[in-house]
């Protein structure tokens, strides 16, 4: 603890404030703060400018805006670990009109991402909230390398983008932004304090957040667990909690199809009581159904796993996805993930993605033979000498299969896919190089797009009354408006990050509440 | 002496974590950590702490790379232990009064440091010890002090990893002994250094546990 916090320990507060009748009398204007408002601790452990919950990208760049302008910051993370999905996840960054693809000879522009995100979106997408992200992605994957040093080493094409633009981290995963803004951090003498579970945020009746209350020691799942202590926040409280794909019960809610046992790609800490938190002091929830399943993982492994990387890397580029009851392709294999994900529902889940030998090569870069030998090792990867044994394995009409390899074949030989459209890249061969690669498909809950309302300033929005509430800002998962329907691959660390950064620097910017 | 009287044995035994044991690089074809100099969480300590005996060269651990790395790993911290003079013991039914932590027929203990446990306990021809006993009770055995890993602070808290690595080498080297582990090497995590604390999965005072199984079916049983 600061000097400057023991100094505040024990704050007290005025008992009337502590009598919810008063409050409302007191506060006619306070939104539905009103209602949900909640008494002020007695008195609070510790005294900080900025408190911000969660330590995947999105509070990690809003401790990070914080600091800089000077705040003293409590950074909140419930797990063992910081990072939450942002840590494992897949370490790709849209960055439309960037260096990478001015090298290979691609135009793109912020405005044809914005086109994409919100056709991929439904047009369900908060227009304000994409057309920001879109325009400040480039930026922002600039001031990672420089200000956070990060590294990127390759250009990817994620499905329902016109074409490659997404940086891939070096480290090949979100560790590679993780690390460095943890590193930025600590030399600003800020430590994630982990196992500190958000429990209350405290809602005054004049409408203004002014501090959290935390369980300390918490050992997750159980909410009960831990020692509560109360932190005010001078100036602002930032929740950047994350999604809840790994909350099975809150899911079912939203989309009853989707609860249950279904697999997730999500850490186990992707629960909603931070969300329904924020939702009982007055947030508004938006879009919550809109729930994205994966389409590049693998039943034959448990979560996001090693296949994605290879059925979107490889076979979406260099190989095809096909039906095991018919031999055809489904789908365009480079579509958005909502379009493949309920392309590969319809076929029962029984779908494999393969490449050859070749396409292997193009698509899985460096470190190649390592992966493939593991993903053999877990069962996930099959290796065929030849269509026909991989026809046999997967019960295949092996006829039927090798015409949908010829007839593609001459898509690429023409330089069109007729038959779904697909980006052909340039480098793209014909598949007949064995051996084979396959893996099985079976979309997994992968991202929540839905979650409390914010404006273009990193407000979290009141139920009652559409304004900000005063003193609390939203970024990342927890919130939605941005991808409407479905999120794009690569959007979500562009999101993440410039909306933590608003946040952070609005956060430190308010007048403190005495 | 034998080390504390049983009273006080049972509450240091409660508060050790991490094993320490640094020192010459080690014996033979093994891996080499960081010699020279002495593990400095041993300073300071009591003679029957600083000191307990060396493991016995030249044993055959070559049953499959898990076992081979375990064996390595063990080597590791084994040959960084200081000369051998009186040794920390285990005599297991003298603080676990009337439980059977021993098979009946058990040899005697009393006398045995962890070096003498590791004598059949390593992994070739009885169980490794791993999941049997915690891990706060092998770094005592091996003469590692509560202070050794906690410090003086009071109440104790969770060590860094740096107090681990001064002792069993770093973070790189550990994944380089593993590195043939199938399906992945524990010790090389693609997700960053939050994600290679050694106590995500090296409990002391209680069964260590397989992190990665919060999100992956590697099957790890981590000692
Ligand atoms: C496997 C995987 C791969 C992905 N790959 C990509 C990709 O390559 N590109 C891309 O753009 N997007 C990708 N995504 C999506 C993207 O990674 C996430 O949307 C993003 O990381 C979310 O960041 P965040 O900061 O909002 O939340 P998180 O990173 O999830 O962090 C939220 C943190 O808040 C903590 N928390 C939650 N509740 C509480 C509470 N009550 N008290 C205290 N702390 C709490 C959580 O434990 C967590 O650590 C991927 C997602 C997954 C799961």
């Amino acid at each position: 603890m600061s000097e400057r916090n023991q100094a505040t320990h024990g704050l007290t507060r005025r008992a009337v404030m502590s009598s919810g009748l008063a409050v409302a009398a007191a506060a006619p204007f306070a939104g539905a703060a009103a209602a949900a408002s909640r008494a002020i601790p007695e008195t609070w452990d510790e005294d900080v400018d900025v408190v911000v919950i969660g330590t995947g990208f999105a509070g990690l760049a809003a401790a990070h805006e914080a600091a800089k302008a000077g705040a003293s910051v409590a950074l909140l993370e419930k797990m063992r670990v910081p990072g939450g999905n942002s840590i494992i996840s897949g370490g790709v960054i849209a960055a439309p009109g960037s260096p990478m693809q001015a090298e290979r000879g691609i135009e793109d522009s912020a405005d044809a991402l914005y086109d994409d995100m919100l056709a991929a979106g439904l047009d369900l997408n908060h227009r304000a909230l994409a057309r920001l992200v879109a325009e400040k992605a480039l930026e922002t994957v600039m001031w990672s390398i420089e200000e956070l040093g990060a590294e990127y080493d390759g250009l990817s094409h994620l499905g329902g983008h016109a074409v490659p633009r997404s940086y891939a981290l070096a480290a090949g995963s979100g560790a590679g932004l993780v690390v460095p803004q943890l590193a930025r951090l600590e030399e600003m003498g800020i430590e994630p304090r982990t196992r500190t579970l958000l429990k209350r945020l405290v809602r005054d009746g004049d409408g203004r957040v002014k501090g959290v209350e935390v369980h300390e020691g918490f050992s997750h799942p159980d909410l009960d667990s831990g020692t509560p202590r109360a932190i005010r926040a001078a100036r602002g409280v930032v929740l950047a909690t994350g999604g809840f794909g790994g909350d099975p019960a809150f899911r079912a809610l939203q989309d009853p199809r989707l609860g249950g046992e279904l697999d997730t790609t999500n850490h186990p800490g992707a629960t909603s009581e931070a969300l329904r938190e924020a939702l009982n002091i007055g947030c508004v929830l938006i879009q919550p159904s809109w729930i994205q399943l994966g389409p590049w993982t693998s039943p034959d492994e448990r979560g996001f796993g090693m296949a994605p990387t290879f059925v979107q890397g490889a076979t979406a580029s260099y190989g095809l996805w096909v039906a095991t009851e018919t031999g055809e392709r489904f789908v365009n294999e480079l579509a958005d993930r909502k379009t493949r994900a309920d392309a590969i529902i319809r076929t029962g889940n029984r779908a494999i993605a393969f490449v050859d030998a070749a396409g292997w090569r193009k698509g899985m870069g460096g470190n190649a033979g390592e992966r493939r030998q593991r993903m053999k090792e877990t069962g996930v990867l099959m290796e065929y000498d030849s269509l026909d044994e991989m026809a046999a394995a997967h019960d295949i009409p092996a006829e039927r299969l090798k015409e949908t390899v010829e007839r593609f074949n001459a898509a690429v030989a023409a330089g069109e896919d007729e038959a779904w459209g697909r980006y052909l890249p340039q480098d793209i061969a014909p598949i007949d190089e064995p051996p084979f690669y396959a893996v099985r498909l079976a979309p997994k809950i992968h991202h929540t797009m839905g979650g409390v309302a914010i404006d273009t300033e990193a407000h979290a929005l009141d139920v009652s009354t559409g304004e900000p509430i005063p003193g609390l800002f939203a970024a990342g998962e927890v919130t939605g408006g941005v991808h409407g329907a479905s999120r794009l691959g690569s959007c979500a660390y562009a999101d993440c990050l410039i909306f933590g950064r608003i946040a952070g620097r609005n956060a430190a910017a308010m007048e403190p509440w005495s | 002496m034998a080390g504390p009287g049983r009273g006080s044995r049972i509450a240091v035994v409660g508060l050790m974590l991490c094993l320490g044991a640094a020192a010459p690089a080690s014996a033979g074809d093994g891996p080499t950590i960081s010699g020279g100099t002495a593990c400095p969480a041993r300073a300071g300590q009591p003679a029957w702490v600083r000191q307990s005996a060396v493991p016995q060269p030249g044993r055959d651990f070559a049953i499959g790379a898990w076992a081979g790395a375990q064996a390595d790993l063990l080597q590791v911290a084994n040959a960084a232990t200081p000369e051998a003079s009186e040794a920390v013991t285990a005599d297991c039914r003298g603080c676990h009064e009337g439980d059977a932590v021993l098979p009946p027929d058990h040899v005697a203990t009393d006398a045995m440091g962890m070096d003498g446990c590791r004598a059949c306990h390593d992994g070739t021809q009885a169980s490794d010890l791993s999941g049997l006993i915690h891990l706060d009770h092998t770094h005592y055995l091996a003469g590692v002090s509560c202070a050794a890993c906690h410090g003086e602070a009071d109440p104790p808290k969770e060590p860094d990893t740096a107090v681990c690595e001064t002792c069993h080498g770093s973070l790189e080297t550990l994944a380089r002994l593993t590195a043939d582990v199938a399906p992945v090497n524990p010790h090389d995590s693609p997700h960053g250094t939050p994600y290679a604390e050694c106590s995500l999965c090296h409990l002391q005072h209680r069964r260590s546990e397989d992190f990665c199984a919060t999100c992956h079916d590697f099957g790890f049983d981590p000692p």
